[in-house]
């Protein structure tokens, strides 16, 4: 207090005066500087750079260096294309590396730049750069070449950089000549290999590598990891390819610390997660995506936290034992015949999407898990009319399961009830839940008569006890009840509070037609919300008795 | 915005005496005070059981500074600890300056980001002329100089 007290003296008052003109950001030390500027997108950093003197030496010694054609060229590149515009990037590129110190040991190093098709040569401009990356020290590595069809010939002496941490690759011609590549980076601790081209089997021994992704490596045939370190292994197949020979063996046994495995247009069996998964002591998310070999899945696991499953065409059953299973996700479209995963009682997120399973399997299977919070149900065409019955129970998403008639929900917990489909053929709801909000989107159809508007009047009463109504629909056509119709029927949401709207194809002429509609929809709220596209506007109802 | 560290006096706690440039000593426990690298090596050359002098650090950061790290060693929940962080950092720029020097100097490395952050939440999508006026950052290039460097990266500034 003393010292604030003191501070107040008017000659204390002048000097503070003085030091706010005094620039003290640049004094600060260079560290903190490059600090602050990594926090900073590289386009801020290099306007930050260009302010005073000393953030311009800042910059030139600033650890992390991207180099992107789209980005550095900006607008000068619009009109350029193939030769020319790489030529005047790699211009810009020595360009900026002859300002630079020597000496800087670089964190990370990104080289991001588009090859011309037709493009097949090495040029030293490119080589130059990676050099300098590598005699700096870099420990974050990152060459992107494209996705093709070009590819940049990968220098092999980045792989004897004791420095890099990180390497990602992608668009590159790997292993010269020979098709069998050995990589022993006894440093490296994340390695991606994207969009790659030359190799045929990839022998991976990194003592330190911890994550690792293959993604679309055409004429790839094998990929072998030998790392007892390893906790995340990504693999996704070639994509342009569709045939079977193509395919690409997986050998990665020996992870013994895998937590994260994911595979994607792998062409691996029923067999293989059998035999594979037990094995992985540790394993806690799992996914896989396109794999068409899959029929049978059998996946038995100690750890398993997340397992998503998405269009493996040929999958015709799904066996889960996974007592500590949390999130379970299913995408298919057709054929599946059989989820059995009621082992998995810890679940507490299900989501099935396009799912083939009958209206008893709903009711047995949310009686298997009592944790059970968020259930989604998305085009399940063949589910008609089922109870669930739940405790604990907090969001349940209904959306496109066309045959749909009836669903009593009993769910004491139940927090937000979202519904999604056509206007005809509205299926029945009994929610019996003290305070939800009901998310409801309807997808206009045809022509409007008298029992459409009935159908919708039975449809919304199933809501008026809600927390919170909220409809999304594209034009306002179906809220506004005829006149005839309302003297006749009773309103559904007698009791409603609040009720929002949002349409995306408003009609403004029509918003008095809505609005006493809404109010005949419900006579009796606090507030109702009109939302059209991003503005929203509120209306205050004040209902004079 | 109480909190249980004060309520936790166990006879065994170990409090290091932290003395700030102009002498005035704060006591810190040693768990708090040891996410400091600089304190953690000072301690171990053996100014445990004496006063050990911080001389970058003047009173009324280390004041802040001792409040930082009592904060993050009393066991916050990470939603309490993200508010209080931000509360903790929304200060004047003179006091900000003077933060990051000490958590540079005290080598306290989650602090040293916060405030980084922080300024660098300051910049982000500002045009230079208003980020000159908001830290008083004074142009020292010649016109050509400048002229250069937005040539150069003529990319940034579209």
């Amino acid at each position: 207090m003393m010292v604030l007290k003191k501070r107040r003296t008017p000659r204390s008052l002048m000097i503070q005066k003085r030091a706010e003109e005094v620039d003290r950001i640049s004094e600060l030390p260079e560290s903190i500087i490059h600090h602050i500027m990594s926090f900073l997108s590289h386009k801020d950093a290099a306007r930050f750079s260009a302010l005073c003197k000393r953030f311009r030496s800042a910059w030139n010694s600033f650890p992390f260096i991207v180099f992107n054609e789209t980005l550095n060229l900006g607008s000068c590149g619009d009109d350029l294309y193939g030769e020319a515009k790489v030529n005047k990037f790699l211009k810009y590129v020595s360009g900026f590396l002859q300002q630079r110190p020597p000496n800087i040991s670089l964190e990370r190093f990104r080289f991001c730049v588009d090859l011309f098709e037709g493009y097949d040569k090495k040029t030293h401009h490119i080589d130059g750069a990676i050099g300098y990356a590598i005699e700096n020290h870099v420990k974050e590595l990152e060459l992107d070449f494209g996705e093709g069809p070009a590819h940049y010939r990968f220098p092999l002496t980045v792989l004897s950089a004791k420095s890099i941490r990180v390497l990602k690759l992608k668009g590159l011609k790997l292993g010269s000549g020979h098709k069998d590549l050995m990589l022993s980076h006894p440093f490296v601790e994340s390695l991606s290999i994207q969009f790659c081209i030359g190799l045929k089997t990839l022998r991976v021994s990194c003592q330190n590598l911890k994550i690792m992704e293959i993604y679309s490596c055409k004429g790839l045939k094998m990929v072998a990891v030998d790392e007892s370190n390893l906790e995340s292994f990504s693999f996704l197949g070639d994509v342009s390819s569709t045939r079977k020979s193509d395919s690409c063996s997986i050998n990665i046994a020996a992870c013994k610390s895998l937590k994260c495995l994911s595979l994607e247009n792998a062409q691996i069996t029923g067999e293989w997660i059998k035999s594979h998964i037990p094995n992985f002591l540790l394993l806690e998310d799992l996914k896989l995506e396109c794999c068409e070999l899959l029929k049978d899945l059998y996946v038995s696991s100690a750890k398993l936290k997340t397992l998503e499953l998405s269009d493996c065409s040929q999958l015709k059953k799904i066996e889960a034992v996974a007592p500590n299973l949390e999130y379970f996700s299913y995408i298919g479209q057709k054929g599946l015949s059989l989820i059995n995963i009621g082992a998995c009682r810890s679940l507490k997120d299900l989501t099935l999407i396009g799912a083939r399973i009958e209206d008893e399997w709903i009711v047995s299977a949310v009686h298997e898990f009592p944790f059970l919070k968020n259930f989604r149900l998305f085009g399940c065409s063949s589910l008609q009319k089922f109870n669930i019955s739940h405790e604990e129970l907090e969001t349940l998403q209904i959306v496109d399961c066309d045959a749909l008639k009836e669903v009593q929900i009993y769910a004491r917990s139940l927090d937000t009830f979202v519904y999604t489909g056509g206007c005809t053929k509205l299926p029945k709801f009994l929610i019996d839940s003290a305070c939800f909000k009901a998310e409801l989107s309807l997808c206009n159809g045809s022509k409007f008569s008298s029992r459409l508007f009935l159908e919708l009047r039975d449809f919304l009463a199933c809501f008026g006890h809600c927390r919170e109504l909220q409809i999304t629909c594209r034009s306002t056509d179906i809220l506004i009840v005829p006149g005839d119709l309302r003297d006749s029927l009773v309103p559904p949401l007698y009791d409603l509070k609040h009720l929002k709207l949002h349409i995306s194809d408003p009609n403004l002429d029509e918003l008095k037609d809505l609005v006493d509609s809404l109010l005949w929809l419900a006579p009796h709220p606090y507030t109702i919300t009109i939302v059209s596209g991003y503005e929203e506007k509120s209306l205050k109802v004040i209902i004079s008795k | 915005m109480a909190s249980s560290e004060s309520t936790t006096t166990s006879t065994t706690t170990k409090v290091l005496r932290l003395k700030s440039s102009d002498n005035e000593i704060f006591g810190v426990e040693e768990k708090a005070a040891l996410q400091s690298e600089t304190i953690k090596s000072l301690a171990e050359d053996g100014y445990s059981e004496d006063v050990i002098p911080l001389f970058n650090v003047e009173k009324k950061t280390l004041a802040k500074i001792v409040e930082w790290l009592n904060k993050h060693a009393s066991g916050s929940s990470k939603e309490e600890l993200k508010r209080w962080d931000a509360d903790f950092v929304d200060v004047d720029k003179d006091v900000l300056y003077d933060l990051l020097l000490a958590s540079n100097y005290l080598n306290i490395e989650v602090l040293l980001h916060q405030l980084a952050q922080k300024v660098a939440d300051m910049i982000k999508g500002k045009k230079p002329e208003e980020i000159r006026q908001l830290f008083g950052i004074k142009n020292d290039f010649t016109p050509e100089e400048e002229a250069e460097i937005r040539r150069e990266n003529a990319w940034a500034f579209e």
